[in-house]
């Protein structure tokens, strides 16, 4: 099955209109090698993308802004972004509410960014195909040797980025392998380095054939597996070939093991890598969605577990805001990171997407409508930001308190995203067409 | 709370009720009082690709038999070497003991109760790759431990010698020709294109041996055609050893089982029965089993497993290393020095016990090592009572009926529960005044509670003299527990007084033999059971039965099964 359709991508990186941007703000930029971001955004500068993940859902009567701006109780660490930001309000994961899943919440990582969703028995299920992060950093492969093409993060909890169906991609969840894997390489001499670069390509080479031979005999599933991991050796042979960043390593503290540490360090290598090229496609999780490894948050004194908190909907809001709004504080670090950095007449997070999703709309309900998606950052002027859009049947609700189904999917959003990330669709996922046009700048 | 858009249907025929809680384990049963299955396990039917939760359960070209076919077997699904697995396996391999697995992912599956090594996504690959590097760096460090023939004599030659020695070892099996081929260019390319030393150049090759599916993966000689058994694949020797050992050790087989693999002695049942009663007085079983109980158990998700700190302050580290030290050395002690049988399991009157856990127990136990205790049999008995199996299915400020009801049922009756509905709010706070037990009946009266309830809840009352930590109660928010319940099992109704009569209960009941008997097949073969396998469960519960259901014949008598030395054909495979 075809699941997204793009286009070749046409643009080509403009040499002069970068040199000039870094010429303009050299001081700002560890950034962008020239020779390597051979695949830009119209102005120049290359685009990125986040995604960022985590369950439970949001205190609704707390989360939409009223007025059509940007800001509310929950979003009120974004305000220093409002004029960045955009509240995409009213979209459904309708390929679980068409199939009588609409209450499956806790179920959702496989479907937020991939659009697509299969049940696999009771309420767990997979995805049927690859997540917007994998298919925006296989498009910007085609054109560009970037260390990491795609940076997955998971603090706590599972991953929200799908190579492909039922393929999910493991996260990153220690903070000192990050660094190394980000930063390393640019501080060892280049000798040694081509020494392990060479050394490390003999034996992934050696392991492909391995595994080549390995499958032959095997049956289809199973062959499915080692299929899999060949994928992967060809990704870390791939990565070799790319050359190192000169980039600034961040100053963070990668040794901690208490979590608010651990999301922050991981937030600002994220931030330094996307400001460095050293990648422009990120999936971060840093809660899971079903109480599974349940995370607390006792330096907001809050020691019993975010998802039981959830779970008392109503009684539990007073709690549950503190929590929703660190987890947003966590957001605005990413966002402040990025907009510190001056790209041309903007900022890289000007350059940027990052867009937040949620598995459920609230957390005693678990239902799957009305989820709330916000973006920070126009990506290059493809989005209208400052304001909120509500959608579908949602265009009419007044006050504070929405919910129900707009009956809009949510996988327009995604092709929207694929759009604006450079990434030509007309659908993305399976079952439901179109874009989200009313986003568009 | 219920989405006011959305209509009170929803939650179609079978009617979704919770049972659930203020917490994540809801449970509920159809409203007509049924509950979904109570022998587990999928259909065998249906595609199983890469979804985790279908390990190739479609994969057996129509089960290689029907139910009753006494040549059924079941399907052999390719799994990786779990975390568990590698570190041991690195262990007996290099001698190393730095447990370089831990920094794996987590080999959790939702789906399943037992560790399952999920796809090698690119971070997989890496982190692969990160550990064969650093182990291959420490060991060359020693090259004399290494190495079976000293380089001074030959490098070339002794590098040969090291392929095939070593390979055996890790791949668990004589290397193919184009194993060998592919090791030697790879060693070739090191000492001429890359330059290496010696040395420099085994420890790349030792590199690929760790990152090579032969290593890495459960699985059979690539390049041989698999060895027909009527419509069944039977295994070779040494798939027949690596499988005895990994089941039965946790880890790759020694040089007996190597030995017996080359001279064919893993062909009969006899054989096979002979090496797992060897394997079994080896301290590696010990731990083995161990692994087995913390997963059937879930001791591990004690860790991370938060509570009130207001409810349950002394609820810290200390107090959580106990629970699953005392719960580890209980079950350790009743297999391999209590006799063995699953009833003593049930229903010991020991436990073990330290400083830490004297608190919850109530006891005068010392020290930070846990040594067995005398419990007071009146208040507590067997696993069941263990503070750990109730603080797991507590809830955080509380005990939880629903919890413990649900785990008596999944994990000992393998009974199996449609998902949790939604929308039905959570049982009351203790705030709220009244009991637990007062709370959650009232919480039950919801519609569709009488056929829900009626089967689930009384089991988890009986543990209503235990709070969210273990602690046994006479009084629950200022009155008194009533512990008193009814259990529907074995096709009968049993009543009880509270959690030590219920035990008895469970521990003589053919449910819960049958059900152990299937969680260590589970265990064994890391997958349910299917059709196919009914030839093999019906060979293990006979062995079971025959010493009063020692939990000791059960791994010698899964080995000797027909699902563990055969396999149906994959669908695709190539059999000729």
């Amino acid at each position: 099955m075809t699941l997204i359709k793009t286009a070749k991508n046409q643009l080509r990186f403009s040499r002069r209109t970068l040199l000039a941007g870094i010429g303009a703000s050299a001081a700002f930029l560890p950034l962008i090698d020239a020779e390597r971001a051979q695949a830009a955004g119209a102005n120049g500068f290359p685009k990125r993308l986040v995604t960022i993940t985590w369950g439970h859902g949001v205190c609704q009567s707390q989360f939409y802004p009223s007025d059509g701006t940007t800001t509310s109780d929950t979003l009120k660490p974004l305000a220093p972004f409002a004029a960045k930001t955009l509240v995409a309000a009213g979209l459904d994961y309708k390929a679980m509410i068409e199939t009588d899943h609409k209450y499956d919440g806790h179920f959702t990582y496989p479907v937020i960014w991939t659009g697509t969703y299969k049940n696999t028995g009771g309420q767990n299920c997979t995805s049927t195909g690859p997540s917007i992060d994998q298919v925006v950093s296989d498009a910007i492969a085609k054109t560009v040797a970037l260390p990491q093409p795609l940076l997955v993060i998971s603090v706590e909890g599972g991953t929200a980025s799908w190579r492909g169906a039922a393929q999910a991609n493991t996260g990153e969840g220690d903070p000192k392998r990050l660094f190394d894997k980000l930063f390393a390489s640019a501080t060892m001499p280049s000798a040694d380095l081509e020494k392990i670069r060479a050394k490390r390509k003999s034996v992934l080479d050696f392991v492909g054939g391995e595994l080549t031979s390995f499958s032959q005999r095997m049956g289809t599933d199973d062959k499915a597996k080692i299929d899999a991991h060949f994928e992967s050796i060809r990704q870390l042979e791939k990565q070799l070939t790319a050359s190192a960043m000169a980039c600034t390593p961040p100053t963070v503290m990668t040794g901690s093991k208490i979590f608010q540490d651990k999301v922050a360090a991981m937030l600002d290598m994220t931030s330094m890598a996307l400001r460095c090229d050293i990648t422009r496609s990120v999936s971060i999780c840093w809660a899971d969605d079903g109480g599974y490894r349940p995370i607390t948050l006792p330096w907001l004194e809050i020691n019993s577990s975010f998802h039981d908190i959830a779970h008392l909907g109503k009684d539990g809001y007073a709690t549950k805001m503190k929590a929703d709004v660190w987890m947003f504080e966590q957001v605005a670090r990413l966002a402040a990171g990025l907009d510190g950095a001056v790209e041309g007449n903007g900022t890289t997070l000007d350059n940027s997407v990052i867009v937040v999703g949620n598995d459920m709309n609230e957390g005693s309900g678990h239902y799957v409508a009305g989820m709330p998606f916000v973006l920070i950052g126009s990506c290059g002027g493809y989005f209208k930001t400052g304001r909120t859009v509500k959608l579908g049947n949602w265009a009419t609700k007044t006050g504070t308190y929405w919910s129900g189904d707009s009956n809009v999917p949510h996988n327009k959003l995604l092709a929207s995203l694929s759009n604006a990330m450079d990434v030509p669709c007309t659908s993305f996922g399976e079952g439901y067409t179109g874009t989200l046009d009313e986003l568009k700048a | 709370m219920r989405d006011p858009k959305q209509p009170a249907q929803g939650m179609p025929r079978l009617l979704r009720l919770v049972v659930g809680v203020s917490a994540s384990l809801a449970l509920l049963v159809a409203c007509d009082g049924s509950i979904k299955g109570n022998s587990g396990g999928p259909d065998g039917s249906g595609g199983g690709g890469l979804d985790p939760n279908h390990p190739n359960a479609g994969n057996s070209s129509g089960g290689a038999g029907s139910v009753t076919d006494p040549n059924a077997v079941g399907p052999r699904p390719l799994y990786r070497l779990t975390r568990r697995e590698y570190n041991n396996t690195v262990r007996d391999l290099l001698q190393d003991a730095t447990q370089p697995a831990d920094d794996f992912p987590d080999d959790r599956d939702r789906s399943f109760l037992f560790r399952r090594a999920g796809l090698v996504a690119t971070q997989d690959a890496d982190l692969l790759r990160t550990a064969a590097e650093t182990l291959a760096k420490t060991a060359i460090k020693t090259p004399a431990a290494l190495l079976p023939c000293d380089p001074a004599t030959g490098e070339d030659p002794c590098a040969a010698k090291f392929v095939s020695d070593f390979g055996k070892r890790a791949y668990r099996r004589p290397l193919s020709d184009a194993e060998t081929m592919r090791l030697t260019a790879l060693y070739q390319n090191a000492r001429t294109a890359q330059k290496m030393t010696f040395n420099d150049a085994i420890e790349t090759v030792l590199e690929g041996m760790l990152q090579s599916p032969a290593f890495l993966y459960h699985w059979e000689a690539p390049d041989v055609a698999p060895k027909l058994s009527g419509a069944a694949v039977q295994l070779a020797p040494y798939d027949v050893a690596s499988r005895l050992s990994y089941f039965i050790w946790g880890t790759m087989p020694d040089k007996d089982l190597f030995d017996a693999a080359a001279a064919g002695k893993l062909a009969t049942d006899a054989d096979i029965t002979a090496q797992a009663k060897r394997m079994l007085a080896d301290a590696k079983a010990k731990d083995a089993a161990t692994a087995f109980f913390r997963e059937w158990l879930e001791l591990d998700d004690i860790a991370p497993l938060p509570k009130d700190g207001k409810a349950y302050p002394d609820y810290n580290d200390a107090l959580k290393g106990a629970l699953v030290d005392g719960t580890d050395a209980f079950a350790r002690s009743v297999l391999f020095d209590g006799g063995g049988k699953l009833e003593t399991l049930l229903t010991a009157d020991y436990t073990f016990s330290n400083q830490v856990l004297a608190k919850v127990y109530g006891n005068s136990a010392t020290g930070t090592t846990v040594s067995k205790t005398m419990l007071d049999t009146s208040q507590r008995l067997g696993l069941l009572t263990e503070p750990a199996f109730l603080t797991l299915a507590g809830s955080p400020d509380g005990s939880n009926p629903v919890k413990r009801g649900k785990a008596v049922y999944t994990k000992l009756m393998c009974g199996e529960l449609p998902p949790p509905p939604p929308n039905v709010p959570p049982a009351k706070p203790a705030t709220a005044g009244g009991t637990t037990r007062q709370r959650f009946t009232e919480h039950d009266q919801n519609a569709c509670a009488k056929g829900c309830h009626l089967l689930m809840d009384p089991i988890g009352y009986a543990f209503e003299h235990y709070d969210g930590i273990g602690r046994y109660r006479t009084m629950d928010n200022g009155q008194p527990v009533d512990s008193t319940g009814m259990i529907n099992i074995d096709g009968a109704d049993k009543s009880f007084a509270d959690a030590v009569e219920l035990t008895k209960i469970l521990s003589t009941s053919a449910t819960v033999r049958d059900c152990f008997a299937k969680q260590w097949f589970r265990f064994a073969v890391g997958r349910t059971e299917t059709d196919g396998d009914a030839p093999a469960m019906a060979s293990v519960a006979t062995a079971f039965a025959t010493n009063q259901f020692d939990m000791r014949d059960l791994a010698p008598a899964i080995a000797a099964s027909r699902s563990f030395r055969f396999r149906s054909v994959a669908v695709g495979e190539v059999t000729k």
